[in-house]
């Protein structure tokens, strides 16, 4: 078992209040959160077509989810790795089945920084080997940029990588305007592959 | 073994990472050198008050001055001027080249109160240290949000802690912590709505109980009127409060209700997430009359001349006994105004509503005996 797949414990993974669920144990479905994240997270995999691709997601990106992940990567509280893709794990798996998984790449000065992928991590505790098989050709820092200077940003496969299946399924965390995930879906398919996308929250502007 | 910083000791509450042992509570605070704080290089000689002290605030600042204590509790009544009976202590401490700090939970009374202590100590450099204001973080006196004690490790001979039962230093283990942490040797703990829990320690340890009951004005406090009633009749009654040539600060108890409410009698509201907050204040300030719907951000710290309050839903759980008390409060400051009109608003009764007028009662019959 990964060190960092949730367990068992007496307060919650992601507010870490104290938890008491002998009232309330009926409904709980994962006994490492408390009753209002269990809520939170028990979301089921939805479809959005943006650009003519469809893309699954699990969440709206609002505040709650921005807080969860400014914890998780800039405060680098790890164990929240088991809030991220892991009570989706069955759903995840039925998308992904026997397909490659590929993710998007994010800035290599900042994992070495944090000293994890966050990504990968919040994957590797559901048991889906991902691989990191994309490069940034610009590795400046995101959210630094404005709209247009984003849309610069490019990618490329790294010189040497395992052989993919035809099939591949494209994983980021969360989709904001969307080039990241659509510059490596292109590079994906110019190397003739078919790809499936999926992310764990979508900006709300994607949803009207 | 429990964590140095916050005093945390569940298994569940550490992970290891790069070979440290890394404790999830306090992770967001950064673990950084405490900051040296500087002196005055001069003796402070006057207080720069525009008014004299009543004879009351002159006793109660001379007893707070002569309490070298290591814990003091200090209650007063809403608008007794707290402020003005510790100026003596600050000045006294700090020529005798200790360091103080004043630490309060909310933001928004951090900012006013640098202000004020700016006009009343006009040699002293004196800084604000909160959410916006991080840049400068020593000065001669320190005011900071609970929440940047991380910073101040020791750092603080004397320490005034102001609102200890304010949201969000109340009930928060770590806030507790991370407080006691910043003084060496002495903290005034103090507000108008001592918990009762504090009370009890200072039961058990005998610390000092300086108390003030009385207003400047020597005016009875406020006791307000409950109105039971149903919400559209509300709404109704507020439209004709709009015609009445007053000041009113409404309470609401939820940030999407102030919208509502504010955009229902076309007026600002006033919420942890609006913008330009200090713009707002000072607007509803300088209006002789309008109103300003509000959550709790305004219970306390805030002084508005003449104004009258009332609470909508006054019996929802975000006001509590002290809330009340606080909101209450608002009323009479001013001695060209020293009354006032406080309303709670509800379609049913609450322990809450009634602990507080009990308590505003209490405190008239020992300051007043009325």
């Amino acid at each position: 078992m990964h060190p960092y797949t949730p367990k068992r414990q007496c307060h919650c993974l992601w507010c870490l209040v104290p938890l008491d669920k002998q009232d309330f144990s009926f409904l709980i479905r994962h006994d490492y959160l408390c009753c209002e994240h269990e809520q939170f997270l028990t979301s089921k995999v939805k479809q959005v077509s943006i650009k003519d691709r469809d893309i699954n997601y699990f969440f709206e990106y609002e505040h709650t989810m921005a807080s969860l992940f400014f914890r998780y990567k800039e405060h680098k509280d790890i164990p929240l790795c088991g809030c991220i893709f892991y009570p989706h794990r069955k759903d995840l798996k039925t998308i992904i089945q026997d397909r490659s998984v590929v993710i998007v790449p994010s800035s290599v000065t900042k994992t070495q920084l944090r000293g994890f992928h966050p990504l990968q991590l919040s994957l590797e505790i559901c048991g889906i080997k991902s691989l990191d098989i994309l490069e940034k050709i610009d590795n400046s820092d995101q959210k630094k940029k404005g709209k247009a200077q984003r849309n610069l940003t490019y990618f490329r496969m790294k010189s040497s990588y395992p052989t993919l299946t035809h099939e591949v399924v494209l994983i980021d965390d969360v989709l904001t305007t969307g080039n990241s995930l659509m510059r490596c879906w292109d590079l994906l398919e110019s190397q003739g592959h078919h790809v499936i996308g999926c992310v764990l929250a979508i900006n709300s502007s994607w949803l009207m | 073994m429990s964590c140095e910083q916050c005093n945390s000791n569940h298994k569940d509450l550490f992970f290891i990472h790069q070979g440290l042992r890394m404790c999830r509570v306090c992770l967001s605070v950064a673990t950084l050198e405490p900051i040296e704080i500087t002196c005055p290089n001069h003796l402070i000689e006057d207080i720069n008050l525009s008014f004299d002290l009543t004879l009351k605030q002159k006793e109660v600042s001379k007893q707070l001055c002569n309490t070298y204590e290591r814990n003091i509790l200090f209650e007063a009544v809403c608008g007794a001027g707290k402020t003005e009976c510790v100026l003596e202590l600050i000045k006294d401490r700090l020529n005798k080249g200790l360091k103080v700090g004043w630490a309060i939970p909310r933001r928004q009374v951090v900012l006013e109160l640098t202000s004020r202590l700016q006009k009343v100590f006009p040699s002293l450099s004196i800084i604000a240290v909160c959410e916006g204001y991080t840049t400068q973080l020593s000065a001669d006196l320190v005011l900071f949000t609970t929440h940047q004690a991380f910073r101040y490790k020791q750092s603080f001979d004397v320490l005034i802690l102001d609102e200890v039962d304010a949201f969000p230093y109340k009930g928060n283990h770590l806030l507790h912590h991370l407080i006691s942490q910043t003084y060496k040797q002495q903290c005034i703990m103090m507000s108008a709505t001592i918990p009762s829990n504090l009370r009890k320690t200072m039961t058990l340890e005998k610390w000092p109980h300086i108390t003030c009951y009385e207003r400047p004005t020597q005016i009875p406090l406020t006791i307000p009127v409950h109105i039971k009633t149903l919400s559209w009749i509300m709404i109704f009654m507020i439209f004709k409060l709009k015609h009445r040539q007053k000041k009113w600060l409404i309470f609401v108890p939820s940030i999407k209700l102030a919208q509502r409410y504010a955009l229902i009698l076309r007026c600002d509201s006033l919420t942890s997430k609006s913008n330009d907050k200090e713009k707002i204040i000072e607007r509803f300030s300088n209006a002789e009359q309008g109103m300003l719907v509000c959550t709790t951000i305004l219970e306390r710290g805030v002084t508005f001349i003449n104004v009258h309050v009332m609470v909508i839903m006054a019996h929802h759980r975000v006001f509590d006994e002290s809330s009340l008390v606080q909101i209450a409060g608002r009323v009479g400051r001013h001695k060209m105004y020293p009354t006032g009109d406080v309303f709670f608003i509800s379609s049913q009764e609450s322990e809450e509503m009634n602990a507080c007028i009990r308590t505003l009662q209490n405190a008239n019959v020992i300051a007043y005996g009325v």
